[in-house]
């Protein structure tokens, strides 16, 4: 498969009063063409820095991208100036952010809002970028387009400035989306229309996407890889059914016991303990040790390498080590495991929310 | 990922042993708690331009209660035949660049030429009174009267305020109706009128500058408490089974006199510009009183040839237009970080 | 949006004859009488003059009289120079303080925009500090004290522009920086303040998303935002620049209608004094009137909220 996308030891820091808070020390990764790749974790994981340093959005100062490439094409989006950047941005690669009701400026009509990046990256006329406005706002499912262009973001309720937010990142065909928890501030019964809409337009426009999220639940409905980010790294990697079915790290074993599911009532969730660490001063060894119930000598001392499981699935725990004890994930978590699979929606559903 | 997999072998079998970790050690929240005071002043000392202006202040206000004690001379004493000399001091007198040495600016030392051996430190004005003892004898009536309108204010204003959102309902609609019209009417008007009618003098200034003064302080404290009465923080604490007293003396008091306490800082230098501005318009202090205001305005009638009249009543004001206005801004950031206004 | 401005005016209208109402009376109760050189007059010719001038007329009366002669502009005569019309003294006196006042509102305005915009793009910078010092002095600094500095070293000492009187632009000079000084800071703070706050909102994300450079998102995003709420002041800052202009125009003997103002107070010609404060008074409300409006209209958000009433 051909890789559009390859995030390679990429540490971002931002420098605080309090000192150097390391975001993001040593992520990699690989978005394939056509392909949705969902990075997981809990806030403060350093996924949504992960993004913004691809969109090349890290506020400087006081962040900055301390090492890595990030390979797009032939180009390393880490160390272009902000002017090759600028003619990126919008027209190959764009974004979608989390709150669609602070995302929008409110004194500009959304037509003009959507306009902006037609002109700027294709060239096109007013009345040309008109027209290929109303054409997006169609596309992402908006009645009376025509109309409707001429208004302000405040004429719309969430779910449909959501859908303005995805036109203005789709208008010039990006080759790469990054979502970044756009379903987040979402009612549910939105939720699964947003998603189902990014699902239909990625097979529409064979758009790869990088979709940011801590809700697993979403996961399940939208990706194909799926990468859990913790403290700042990525713990494991793996195909939606690898990392559903036979997850390896236990932080991976903690996110999915803490998820809430439809099907089985008298289960329990199981809540991870503890908070994340202080990335200011991030612990020796393995950063989910602290919290980790399976947690080794060698934890504490040494960072587990990425382990591989199969070609396409990693994790970075010791347990993968072979003097390790042999651990099951805990039954609870098994059992549940066993009800989930993406062909199972939780919330709307890959095909299931077509009829909602 | 074939990467330092020997090395990975030669791991020896006890670091694979299960760790201790304590689990709830990572729940404990770092730092002690701070109390509101202790917080916002633990804010202000961090902030030079508030600190600066709290010293200029606290040394204004020193020498407004020694500054015309400090010589022989009183504020009204006059005697022509030393009339309108320029700034003599001692010491400072033979540094020439800061024209301290009683010479006036066409290059005549006054002082030889009219006789005089003693020493004015800020000079003379038009009646040969002593410059020094008049600036600080105005500052002490400027800053009386920008206190005492200040004081007034913050009665009524609290009062109304408060009564107004307290009650709601009729009461908050009937009393907000009047500030409506109260504050369609310019209050630099209000206020000449008023003085109008009043004979000038330091009492009825005072009152002039109240009857307007007081509106922005009752707006303040009205929407603090109908914004607290409403905050889910509020609803919270009572949810959990706080008294009224301990909302009131918790939550109310440190957010309203917080609130308080800024807008009375800005009060302030606004009572003194609008003090020396009546002065300028011939409604201000009489003579033989003076305010910083009636003093420059004085001064001006000579500027040109004698600018030292001007020129020390202008620095004090100005000094404590901007002292308080540093003072001002600090204690609005210190008492709310996210008010920035 | 039609409704409301109608709304506002019928309001506007009722403050008005309060204020007018309320001068009236406050006249009435002020001591010492309207007439020049009292002691010059005989007995007799105080009666006349109070006949003439309709002041021995019962206060109702008066009141209406007064009241009536608003309605279709006169605001009577001055008692102190032969009769001559209030309104007329008013039209010749508002040329000097308009220019004055235009002239001091567009340059401060201007300026202080300028610095706030550059203050907060620059933030935590030299440009920054540098700005807020100029701030807190325009704002903290009196314009009399800006004004004496000027005319003792600009003019007398280094006599580089004329010390005072109204003759031509380089006479503006001096009296326009005394009055522009608050206009500039005050607008500089408002304005910096604003410019972080939408600096740091999620819409600039999303323009810089876009890929717009960096020139495009801050005049089409963060300006004309930041700019908006810019209008809310310009209420207040007219009545600091009548302030200025009472006292700036006495200062320099600028022939305005401040100084007019001022020099009936201190001769007690009422009508010109209550002409006056009426004109000020219509001055201020009809701006802040406007303010209100042109906020409706310029924002969006609070355009569509009026429309749907």
């Amino acid at each position: 498969m051909e890789k559009i996308l390859e995030v390679n030891d990429l540490h971002v820091s931002f420098d605080t009063f309090a000192g150097e808070v390391k975001a993001v020390r040593g992520v990699n990764f690989h978005l394939n063409k056509g392909e949705t790749l969902a990075i997981v974790g809990e806030s403060g994981s350093g996924k949504s820095v992960t993004s913004k340093a691809v969109m090349g959005l890290i506020p400087n100062p006081p962040g900055r991208i301390k090492q890595g490439e990030i390979k797009f094409g032939d180009r390393d989006l880490a160390q272009l100036p902000e002017k090759e950047m600028q003619k990126i941005r919008g027209s190959e690669i764009s974004m979608i952010f989390q709150d669609p009701m602070t995302s929008l400026n409110p004194t500009m009509t959304i037509g003009k809002q959507i306009m902006e990046g037609l002109i700027k990256h294709q060239n096109m006329s007013n009345s040309e970028a008109k027209e290929r406005a109303i054409e997006l706002l169609k596309l992402v499912g908006i009645p009376n387009a025509e109309g409707r262009v001429t208004e302000y973001p405040h004429q719309f309720s969430g779910g449909m400035r959501q859908r303005v937010v995805i036109a203005i990142a789709l208008a010039c065909n990006p080759r790469v989306l990054i979502a970044d928890e756009p379903t987040t501030a979402l009612d549910v019964t939105i939720q699964a229309q947003i998603l189902e809409l990014l699902n239909d337009l990625q097979e529409k426009m064979g758009t790869s996407i990088i979709f940011i999220t801590h809700d697993l639940g979403v996961v399940a409905n939208i990706a194909d890889r799926v990468a859990v980010m913790y403290a700042g790294k990525i713990v494991e990697t793996g195909t939606v059914d690898e990392i559903f079915y036979n997850p390896q790290h236990p932080y991976t074993w903690g996110l999915l016991g803490s998820m809430p599911s439809l099907d089985s009532t008298d289960e329990e969730l199981i809540a991870i303990p503890g908070s994340p660490p202080d990335l200011l001063d991030p612990p020796k060894g393995d950063a989910f040790a602290p919290r980790n119930p399976y947690a080794m000598q060698i934890d504490t001392e040494m960072e587990p390498p990425l382990f591989k499981v199969s070609d396409t699935h990693y994790a970075a725990t010791w347990l993968l080590h072979e003097k390790a004890p042999k651990v099951e994930p805990p039954a609870a978590i098994k059992k549940r495991m066993q009800g989930m699979a993406p062909d199972e929606p939780i919330i709307g559903a890959k095909d299931g929310g077509k009829h909602v | 990922m074939s990467m330092k997999q020997e090395k990975l072998d030669e791991l020896s079998d006890h670091m694979f042993q299960p760790a201790n970790t304590d689990v709830l050690e990572n729940e404990q929240i770092a730092g002690e708690s701070t109390g509101f005071w202790k917080d916002a002043w633990r804010r202000l000392k961090k902030n030079p331009g508030a600190i600066t202006g709290l010293i200029i202040i606290l040394i204004i206000i020193l020498m407004s209660i020694i500054g015309p004690g400090m010589n022989e001379y009183s504020y009204s004493q006059q005697d022509l035949s030393r009339a309108k000399l320029p700034a003599k001091v001692p010491v400072l007198e033979n540094i020439e660049f800061l024209g301290l040495n009683g010479v006036d600016i066409r290059g005549t030392d006054q002082y030889e030429a009219k006789g005089v051996d003693e020493y004015f430190w800020f000079g003379t004005d038009g009646f040969g009174r002593d410059q020094w003892t008049r600036v600080w004898q105005g500052t002490r009536i400027s800053l009386f009267i920008a206190a005492a309108a200040a004081f007034i204010d913050f009665v009524i204003g609290v009062a109304y305020g408060g009564i107004s959102a307290y009650y709601g309902g009729r009461v908050d609609n009937i009393l907000q109706r009047i500030i409506e019209v109260l504050v369609g009417i310019p209050n630099l008007i209000l206020i000449i009128l008023f003085i109008l009618i009043f004979e000038p003098g330091i009492f009825s200034i005072i009152l002039a500058l109240s009857v307007t003064g007081w509106v922005g302080m009752s707006r303040i404290v009205r929407g603090q408490v109908l914004k607290l009465k409403t905050q889910e923080f509020v609803l919270a604490s009572r949810t959990l089974g706080a008294t009224s007293g301990r909302v009131i003396g918790k939550h109310l008091i440190p957010n309203v006199l917080g609130q308080i306490i800024i807008t009375t800082m800005f009060t302030i230098p606004s009572a003194i510009f609008f003090e020396a501005f009546l002065s300028f318009i011939g409604l201000g202090i009489r003579p033989p009183e003076a305010s910083l205001g009636s003093i420059i305005n004085d001064g001006f009638k000579s500027l040109q040839i004698y600018p030292h009249l001007v020129l020390w009543p202008s620095i004090i004001i100005s000094l404590i237009m901007i002292a308080f206005n540093l003072l001002g801004d600090g204690l609005r950031d210190a008492f709310d970080p996210k008010l920035r206004k | 949006m039609g409704r409301y401005i109608g709304g506002r005016v019928v309001s506007m209208i009722i403050t008005f004859l309060i204020i007018a109402s309320l001068t009236f009376f406050l006249m009435k109760l002020l001591p010492g009488t309207p007439f020049n050189n009292q002691e010059k007059l005989t007995d007799t010719q105080i009666v006349q003059l109070n006949e003439k001038y309709g002041l021995n007329d019962p206060v109702a009366v008066q009141y209406f009289n007064y009241m009536k002669n608003l309605f279709v502009g006169d605001l009577g005569v001055s008692f102190q120079q032969d009769g001559r019309e209030v309104s007329t003294i008013i039209g010749e006196r508002i040329g000097a303080s308009a220019y004055l006042g235009f002239q001091s509102i567009v340059l401060g305005t201007i300026i202080g925009l300028f610095l706030g915009i550059i203050a907060a793009l620059r933030h935590n910078s030299f440009l920054d500090y540098g700005t807020m010092v100029i701030a807190v002095l325009g704002i903290s600094i009196p314009n009399f004290v800006i004004a004496g500095l000027m005319q003792y070293w600009l003019g007398v000492k280094w006599g580089l522009l004329p010390v005072a009187y109204w003759d031509g632009f380089a006479y503006t000079i001096m009296p326009t920086i005394a009055i522009a000084s608050i206009v500039v800071a005050t607008i500089a703070r408002f304005m910096r303040t604003e410019m972080l706050e939408v600096l740091g909102q999620d819409y600039i994300t999303t323009a810089k998303a876009k890929g717009l450079s960096s020139t495009a998102v801050v005049i089409r995003h963060t300006i004309r935002n930041a700019s908006i709420p810019i209008i809310t002041i310009m209420g207040p800052l007219v009545v600091a620049l009548m302030t200025g202009t009472l006292v700036i125009e006495q200062i320099f003997v600028i022939p305005g209608l401040g100084e007019k103002f001022v020099n009936s107070i201190m001769t007690n010609d009422f009508p010109i004094i209550m002409g006056t404060t009426l004109f000020y008074s219509l001055l201020f409300i009809v701006v802040i009137l406007l303010v209100d409006v042109m906020y409706g209209i310029i924002d969006p958000r609070i355009r569509l909220a009026g429309g749907k009433d």
